[in-house]
């Protein structure tokens, strides 16, 4: 059952809430005799954590060219594939074996409930193209507005 | 927190239909009676059996690698 209400109208700025796909996160970028290496991982979907307020005001500097409020970043977290998160698989592609949850159980109810401050559980409405999904807070990185 | 943007109640600023455009080709599936059997496994496989599509996938991992150049 759906757990979050979601607009299709599409706004000027970024908002806290609002959902990316294929973001990029940079694990390192180093340069050994000449040749530069760079290695990202690739995110299917993130939900944007910063305050709502602090981009809001990000936006009007830049619209006004004002640079007090600019922000250099925002904050994401990843959303998983909730019944990858439940069999520990997630992270599989980059050789991270995640302990399962037995969603049957209190551990995966309690989750589901969204009563585990770590993690927290969408169900996205049946017109949104996207799976049931879990963002684990353990898991954030920032990135560049201009990106 | 307050005007938590994951609850039924948010009114500040939720998800656009936009950003949420699926990033990969779709898996399509019709709901049918035989269908709707397979909705345990779609889950597993990362899908939901409805009749639109539908995202999923884990993140992955790219390396590139590159000559340097200096002027």
């Amino acid at each position: 059952m759906t757990n979050v209400v979601v607009q299709s109208r599409r706004r000027s700025r970024i908002s806290q809430g609002d959902v990316f796909r294929a973001v990029e996160c940079i694990e390192y970028a180093v340069e050994r005799r000449g040749i530069v290496e760079v290695s990202k991982i690739m995110f299917p979907l993130v939900v944007v954590l910063t305050q709502d307020c602090d981009l809001e005001q990000d936006f009007n500097g830049r619209v006004r060219e004002k640079q007090g409020n600019k922000l250099l970043s925002v904050l994401v977290v990843p959303l998983y594939n909730a019944e990858h998160v439940f069999t520990g698989e997630h992270l599989s592609e980059l050789k991270i074996t995640g302990t399962s949850i037995n969603k049957k159980a209190t551990e995966g109810k309690t989750l589901m409930q969204n009563e585990r401050p770590r993690y927290h559980y969408i169900d996205f409405p049946v017109q949104v193209p996207v799976v049931a999904s879990i963002a684990d807070f353990k898991h954030y990185f920032s990135v560049q507005t201009a990106y | 927190m307050p005007n938590n943007p994951f609850s039924s109640d948010y009114v500040g600023s939720p998800p656009t239909q936009a950003a949420i455009a699926p990033p990969a080709p779709p898996q399509i599936v019709e709901t049918t009676a035989a269908a709707e059997q397979a909705v345990g496994l779609g889950a597993e496989l990362g899908f939901r059996i409805t009749s639109i599509p539908i995202v999923s996938g884990k993140p992955k991992r790219v390396v590139i690698r590159g000559k340097v150049t200096r002027d």
